[in-house]
């Protein structure tokens, strides 16, 4: 399947001539594991590795790819699919280390970061910040991006009463302490009573990040942020001050800003008077993660299936049962995302581990075996007819759960996936085999010796870092890591890397092309061309 | 605790009652073969599952307070390696604490000799004493000396190429890798309540617990530390990669159809649980000379006396409910030296 795509999906546009022989040849290795650890690696524990062996593992093939060439790195960070750990990780990397040149000229690399910062949730894009801080990385470019990234953003009133400790914490550190005391006691007096100096610090550090966008209102916001509350008309932020004497005011607030206040200044009230409360103002993510605190409430809180991913709809009915209006969207999902991927079946074989382990570590529960029912439904969408077998024999069918149980064997489920004569067959697996370890080599070197050449490929959900990528179950069939079934396309892109690094480069620069036109500022993608010849 | 003399013996059949073997599980050099069982009984918790409260008073009193309104067993051999700035402490035997009850055994053991300060009252990861460590253990279970097991440790320590000393939390951060290894390599099967450990093909270990729950929550610490430490030995003394070991059947070279190979699957799978049940069969018999040390809340704690097997049992009037039988040390040297081949030229 690889070596067809290879041959029909890219064209050599790209030249990597910047690279030497020996470079040439590390980099498919280099970013064959990048991807594996960038596809699957989050900040928690797995099953099998502390938080602490997964950072280190982590921080490994990042220094590996950025060592080789930074704007390949720069580029694969805005993958489809690469967790927002690793960009996290990434920017800061990118950030901390002076611009040089690579793939990507100074300026696309830029657009590239402001694409990556775009890419994560604003709590994740505030934790980097914090990174930042944390590292102390503080040079003119960060600062540019800190400031223009928080006071030209739309949001800015709402991330400032739900996020208010961060952004003071993002701000301070872009402007310093000092400066950011001056602008407080500036942004203190009304506008027409500020000298022209106070006027020209104003519009030093605020308005010329501000985009243009309604200057009170960001007034407002810094000032609120660092701690100033008085004269504010904005309805969130007076809805923040108002609230911690009048609890009804908080109906505008988000519900763990108001729920915090609660514990400060309204003992007297509930959780589910907050939930009750603030319903309206529920992000997506938060209708789907309180659903079991609403319905303990007894408060009704509208959520969309569309709007989140398989695997987080799989979570959630692990949780919450899997209703009839989740499992329709479930195969509308892995539908649409079929339809995207360039490959079709006749007929699919698909083994899925349902062992124990497959449930994952305490910290991210049950999102191994989630990810490999979302793949699950989406590789047999593929295909026009699929047949699944799991581990220990019971039925998967489309947009089931299956609750994950007892050993590994997947020896026997591979023979009697082969006898069916699929196409292709998909193995479904953390890696680990122990009924017993290595009987599932044993048989594909059976197969292969009796002349059965139908490709094998493990897709793994599990991060292993003790192998510095996912675990194979044998060499013949090279695993692939996937953390969301969007991410399967990264898994091509690490063999056409294989195969040329050249039309790897190509397609690596079409396949980030939407995250770097989504910015105002990236020039397109043809032009990010110019830096190769 | 009170320590009695009454002597008396049970089977290897009796721990097992109401129990069958499952599939066996086989990775590197070590093998489990799980115990399933319908019998699950849950009036009895670990310290786990039941959330106790574990502290140290002094340097050798270990208690555990229990919150719930089941009886906690106390596994045998659980120990706390801590984070905080206080001695690491373990058990020297099995422990039983009533339901809302709390309970100091002035019987435990420091594992960490240079280490001043008490544990403070909370939730600590459990484990269980190296299997190197455990036969030591008990032989010194009646003894009020904290530092009683700090000579064991050391000389365990060396064994393994980490630094000498009596202090357990060098070996486990020197192999904290491999050990998670285990963890995630040997898997809990639906109805599992014990299960039968070999390594290097002998039978190195019989636990049993008294609920399904209270299995799941003990397993983690018997794989990791307590004969996973064993399993990296012997890798350790073997070197290399690991052995297929004689109870696993390799596939045969020269299968000529996916049918052939199904069925081959089929009977070398067949093979291998006959000799997994054969090897449950050849234990039944096996005597077990067990005193009994103490009784509270109904339950009785007893302790084998060495043969092929050391440890302890928790029964209910007759009904085991709890079972840790690691097996001796003599006893695999001596099997090892019985089971080698015939001397010929």
């Amino acid at each position: 399947m690889m070596t067809e795509l290879i041959r029909s999906t890219t064209m050599p546009t790209v030249r990597l001539t910047h690279l030497s022989g020996e470079q040439r040849e590390l980099l498919p290795l280099a970013f064959g594991e990048f991807l594996d650890t960038a596809a699957t690696a989050t900040a928690r524990a797995t099953f099998y590795n502390t938080r602490a062996e997964q950072e280190a593992a982590v921080e490994n093939v990042h220094r590996d790819l950025f060592a080789l060439d930074r704007g390949i790195y720069t580029a694969a960070l805005l993958l489809p699919g690469v967790t927002d750990f690793s960009r996290q990780i990434g920017a800061v990397r990118l950030l901390r280390t002076p611009q040089s040149t690579g793939l990507l000229s100074p300026e696309q690399e830029g657009a590239a970061v402001r694409g990556l910062l775009r890419l994560l949730p604003p709590q994740r894009m505030l934790k980097m910040f914090g990174m930042l801080r944390m590292e102390r990385i503080n040079n003119a470019r960060t600062r540019r991006l800190i400031l223009s990234t928080l006071l030209g953003a739309d949001n800015l009133e709402f991330w400032a009463v739900k996020y208010r400790r961060k952004l003071a914490t993002a701000l301070v550190h872009a402007w310093g302490r000092r400066t950011a005391s001056i602008v407080r006691a500036v942004l203190a007096k009304p506008a027409d009573g500020r000298t022209d100096m106070e006027r020209q610090i104003v519009q030093q550090h605020l308005h010329r990040f501000g985009g243009g966008v309604d200057r009170d209102r960001v007034e407002q916001c810094v000032r609120f942020i660092l701690g100033d509350e008085d004269g504010l008309t904005l309805r969130r932020l007076a809805a923040y001050r108002d609230a911690k004497h009048d609890f009804a005011a908080g109906r505008l607030l988000p519900f763990e800003t108001l729920e915090g206040l609660r514990g400060r200044f309204h003992r007297d009230k509930t959780s589910a008077q907050v939930l009750e409360l603030t319903r309206n103002q529920l992000t997506a993510g938060q209708k789907i993660g309180l659903q079991r605190k609403a319905a303990e409430s007894d408060v009704a809180v509208e959520f969309d299936p569309a709007k989140y991913d398989a695997v987080r709809l799989y979570v959630y009915a692990y949780e919450m049962g899997l209703s009839e209006a989740i499992r329709e969207e479930l195969l509308r999902k892995a539908r649409a995302y079929a339809e995207r991927l360039p490959v079709r079946f006749e007929h699919a074989g698909i083994l899925l581990d349902v062992s124990a382990s497959m449930v994952g570590h305490e910290t991210q529960a049950r999102r191994p075996i989630s990810v490999a029912l979302a793949l699950r439904d989406l590789l047999a969408e593929t295909a026009e007819r699929a047949t699944i077998v799991t581990t220990d024999g019971r039925l998967a069918p489309a947009a089931e759960l299956m609750e994950p149980a007892g050993d590994t064997s997947l020896a026997a489920g591979l023979v009697a996936l082969l006898r069916r004569e699929p196409d292709v067959v998909f193995v479904l697996t953390d890696g680990y085999e122990n009924a017993p370890a290595g009987r599932f080599a044993e048989v594909v070197r059976a197969v292969r010796r009796m002349g059965v050449q139908t490709p094998i490929h493990q897709l793994s959900p599990v991060f292993a870092a003790e192998a510095r990528g996912i675990r194979s179950l044998c060499d013949a069939v090279p695993g692939l890591p996937v953390s969301r079934p969007e991410a399967i396309g990264l898994g091509l892109l690490k063999a056409l890397f294989e195969a040329d690094v050249d039309r790897g480069a190509a397609a690596l620069l079409g396949m980030i092309r939407p995250a770097m036109e989504g910015n105002r500022d990236a020039r397109r993608i043809e032009e990010v061309k110019h830096a190769v010849s | 605790m009170l320590f009695r003399n009454r002597q008396k013996a049970i089977r290897v059949a009796d721990v097992l009652h109401g129990c069958t073997p499952g599939r066996i599980q086989s990775v590197g050099y070590m093998q489990v073969i799980p115990l399933v069982s319908e019998l699950s009984d849950d009036r009895f918790v670990s310290p786990v599952e039941g959330e106790a409260e574990v502290f140290t008073t002094t340097y050798g009193t270990l208690g555990f307070r229990n919150p719930g309104n089941c009886v906690l067993i106390v596994p045998c051999h659980a120990g706390y390696v801590v984070k905080q700035a206080a001695q690491d402490h373990a058990m020297a035997h099995a422990g039983v604490v009533q339901a809302v009850g709390e309970r100091s055994f002035n019987t435990a053991m420091c594992v960490q000799a240079s280490q001043g300060g008490l544990i403070q009252r909370g939730s600590y990861r459990m484990l269980i004493l190296p299997y190197a460590l455990r036969e030591r253990a008990l032989e010194v279970r009646t003894e009020t000396r904290f530092n009683k097991l700090w000579d064991a440790i050391a000389q365990f320590n060396q064994e393994m190429g980490v630094q000498a000393h009596g202090h357990l939390d060098f070996f486990l951060k020197h192999f904290e890798k491999e050990l998670d290894e285990f963890v995630a390599e040997f898997e809990c099967v639906p109805r599992q309540i014990g299960a039968i450990i070999l390594v290097d093909d002998q039978v190195v270990g019989v636990e049993r617990a008294p609920s399904h729950a209270y299995w799941r929550s003990v397993w983690p610490c018997l794989i990791r530390e307590c004969y996973g430490s064993l399993a990296v030995r012997v890798a350790q003394l073997k070197g290399g990669r690991a052995e297929a070991p004689a109870s696993r059947t390799p596939l045969p070279d020269g299968i000529g159809s996916l049918d052939e190979l199904e069925s081959v699957i089929a009977e070398v799978a067949r093979q291998e649980d006959e000799r997994a049940k054969a090897t449950v069969r050849e234990l039944l018999d096996e005597q077990l000379p067990v005193t009994c040390d103490d009784t509270t809340a109904g339950l009785t704690v007893e302790t084998v006396q060495p043969g092929r097997f050391t440890g302890q049992v928790v029964r209910d009037g007759e009904r085991i409910v709890y079972a840790s039988l690691p097996a001796t040390k003599k006893w695999l040297a001596d099997n090892k030296w019985q089971t080698a081949k015939a001397f010929a030229i």
